[in-house]
């Protein structure tokens, strides 16, 4: 690792105590990937850095240290997203994301990106969904796992018109039942992630499904806690 | 010494200098703080009603008879009940959390107890939820959890919120700060 200090824009994913005034984070930046980095926070009355430290916020960050654990040396705000109620169980789920499916140490300038549009639409829109569909389907992209979505893994050959198909998280979509492990998906559905369009009601339990089921391949078995509570706050209401 | 150190803000060094100070000086302290430290381990459990620290059962405000039954105030710590105590003017009942909803710390609805909160709500009493979760992103979940718990109920809920500081924690503002909080808090 590099020793002389480094800047970049990030945001703060998660943060856990670390001895008394300490917190580490997991920062999520702009041209170094993701770090852990440790600060000294101020929790006494008018201590001031511990909402910098809060997540949804673009910071510029000074950082400097090797190996696993760096030190931070100065963290400005520049901009906040400011996600009330559900939008910042939202934004948690994306944190959740970044944490367990990104490298550390490795630029992902794309998924930076989508990752502040997102942030960006969850505090400004009232709908949520699509936005969280776009940063699941840029994720999956910029990590090499795109979905194939032109191709029959079952022939190797180019997918033919059909009303519906067959979809596979590891091996991809059919026109015939691959068996075990797959789940019907309309055409429509197929269409609209082609033309990245996630705003469409009709389809979208059919998206979502295909997004989520080959986010959770990734994930190894890995359950997503943000998730387990987006299904807690279902069953309350039903 | 080590086990000084299991305490906030104390270091080695201050550690080693508590430890030396009570073993050298003050051997008729240490063993009254020893001794009141085992009697507090023993007698000191969690409230039936609202999961905070107490000797007893049912803590002392839950088990007053003269506060206001409709209002229920949502804490994360023991501690905010204290300084909610003491700033303001509130004369409801309290739930403590005992922490706050953390996905990513793996801290979900049954770690603080919300089952317990849903039949107390299903009890009918309760005509108001105050939620006074800090205003941190996980205090911000907690909040919206339980104010959709409570909106399945049709209870209304508030929210805290001017004053105070994002990130800051209800133990450490300033007594006008939560009370001016307190007293603006909005529908939620
Ligand atoms: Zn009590």
């Amino acid at each position: 690792m590099t020793q002389g200090a480094q800047q970049s824009n990030g945001f703060v994913l998660h943060s856990r105590r670390f001895r008394e005034n300490s917190r580490i984070l997991e920062v999520f930046t702009e041209t170094a990937g993701r770090i852990a980095v440790v600060a000294r926070v101020s929790r006494r009355k008018g201590g001031s850095s511990a909402s910098v430290y809060q997540p949804f916020r673009k910071l510029s960050v000074h950082w400097r240290g090797r190996g696993e654990l760096q030190n931070i040396l100065s963290a400005e705000e520049l901009e906040h997203f400011p996600l009330s109620s559900h939008a910042s169980l939202c934004g948690l789920y994306c944190n959740e994301l970044l944490l367990y499916l990104t490298s550390k140490f490795i630029p992902m300038p794309s998924i930076y990106s989508s990752y502040q549009e997102t942030l960006k639409s969850l505090a400004e829109e009232n709908i949520f969904e699509p936005a969280l569909r776009r940063f699941e389907f840029v994720l999956l992209e910029e990590l090499g796992f795109g979905l194939d979505l032109e191709t029959d893994h079952l022939t190797g050959q180019l997918l033919v018109d059909a009303e519906q198909y067959y979809y596979h998280p590891a091996m991809g979509l059919s026109s015939k039942n691959p068996g075990q492990g797959s789940f019907i998906v309309p055409a429509e559905a197929i269409d609209a992630i082609r033309k990245q369009d996630f705003s469409r009601q009709s389809n979208a339990k059919a998206v979502k499904l295909i997004l989520a089921s080959t986010i959770d391949r990734l994930l190894d078995g890995r359950p997503l806690k943000s998730r387990q509570l987006f299904r807690d706050m279902v069953k309350i209401n039903t | 010494m080590d086990a000084l150190r299991c305490l906030p803000g104390v270091g080695p060094k201050t550690a080693q200098r508590m430890a030396f100070h009570l073993l050298e000086r003050e051997r008729d302290s240490a063993n009254v703080l020893a001794d009141t430290l085992k009697t507090a381990l023993e007698k000191i459990g969690r409230c039936e009603r609202c999961r905070t620290f107490t000797e007893h059962d049912v803590c002392d405000i839950c088990s007053s008879k003269s506060r206001d039954l409709k209002q229920l105030c949502i804490v994360e710590n023991p501690a905010d009940v204290l300084a909610i105590e003491q700033s303001t003017s509130y004369r409801g009942y309290y739930f403590v959390l005992m922490g706050r909803l953390s996905p990513l710390d793996g801290i979900g609805p049954e770690d603080l107890g919300l089952d317990k909160l849903g039949n107390r709500l299903d009890e009918n009493e309760i005509k108001e939820i105050i939620l006074a979760t800090n205003l941190t992103v996980e205090g911000e979940v907690t909040a919206h959890y339980i104010s959709e718990m409570a909106g399945a109920r049709n209870i209304k809920t508030s929210r805290i919120a001017q004053g105070v500081p994002v990130g800051g924690e209800l133990e450490y503002i300033d007594s006008y700060t939560l009370s001016h909080a307190f007293e603006s808090r909005t529908n939620y």
